[in-house]
């Protein structure tokens, strides 16, 4: 079993599986300890609701033990574990509220030109910072909430939880290419969405 | 290398920011973003826009959650292996 856990004085995420498996409970500690803030931030960042992001870590930890079997080892512990996350996770979205109305080709709209025309004026940066402000984070929430969940699933992935982007097309069935765009056009919608921040903050308009 | 446009530029900013770029191009987008405010400017915010993204979702766990999953999963188990 491939293993993200190379630390050979630790036991592989696979070792603690079994070992759990045959009735060792800190081994499913070790794996939570691993694993469980990175589950959390994957299933809140889609539903935004924490029972709900609890309940799909109990489900992904079940299936996980369930399905152990099935696991060939092809791809790494961790990406197997977020594959099952994503899967559960907007299986609980689904039966939320349905599927999703907001569509890929919605965002791709966003793109170039209208990124360029949107964009211009003078560059001027302000000595004081004030992009960490309770304003820019109000917005930005706003606009993730407008996100395909898939766009935020590789938001999350790449730029929270810091993947490659060969892990996220792993773990997605995506190439490192559809990634990349998909990262990309999420990025610019965002932008986008902050610009008339953006222009207070580099013009002071 | 000809010089670039500003659409190239975007084109290729999640590669040159990774450097993943051939040196060639990465050069030449380099020097574009030198001479241009507007990708100076789109680059900033671009940056920006993903640090603020992280700071929105840089969220850990409320306190004794992990606990009390641990305890479902542990009960679920039993039940199933009771079954």
């Amino acid at each position: 079993m491939r293993d993200t856990n190379s630390n050979p004085n630790q036991p592989s995420d696979g070792e603690l599986v079994e070992r759990f498996l045959k009735g060792d409970k800190t081994a499913l500690d070790e794996l939570l300890q691993r694993y469980y803030s990175r589950v959390y931030r994957l299933a809140y960042g889609i539903l935004r609701n924490p029972q709900d992001a609890e309940e799909v870590i109990q489900e992904v930890f079940l299936r996980v033990f369930q399905k152990l079997e099935s696991f060939k080892g092809e791809s790494s512990f961790s990406s197997w574990l977020y594959r099952v996350a994503i899967n559960t996770t907007y299986m609980k979205l689904r039966d939320r509220k349905g599927v999703s109305t907001f569509s890929f080709d919605q965002v791709g709209k966003l793109l170039d030109e209208e990124m360029i025309k949107s964009g211009s004026g003078e560059w001027v940066s302000r000595p004081d910072d004030e992009l960490l402000t309770e304003e820019a984070l109000k917005i930005i929430s706003e606009a993730i909430d407008q996100l395909p969940d898939d766009f935020k699933t590789v938001l999350i992935l790449r730029d929270v939880e810091g993947l490659s982007t060969d892990e996220v097309a792993e773990i997605l069935g995506l190439t490192p290419a559809a990634v990349k765009s998909r990262l990309h056009r999420a990025r610019l919608f965002l932008r986008d969405k902050l610009e008339d921040f953006y222009k207070q903050l580099f013009e002071g308009g | 290398m000809r010089s670039l446009t500003c659409k190239e530029v975007l084109q290729h900013l999640v590669e040159y920011l990774e450097n993943e770029l051939t040196p060639e191009l990465h050069q030449a987008i380099q020097g574009h973003i030198e001479k241009c405010p507007f990708c100076q400017r789109l680059i900033e915010s671009y940056k920006r826009t993903i640090t603020l993204f992280q700071k929105a979702n840089h969220i850990e766990p409320p306190e004794g959650s992990k606990e009390r999953v641990k305890k479902k999963i542990i009960a679920q188990m039993v039940k199933q292996t009771d079954v």
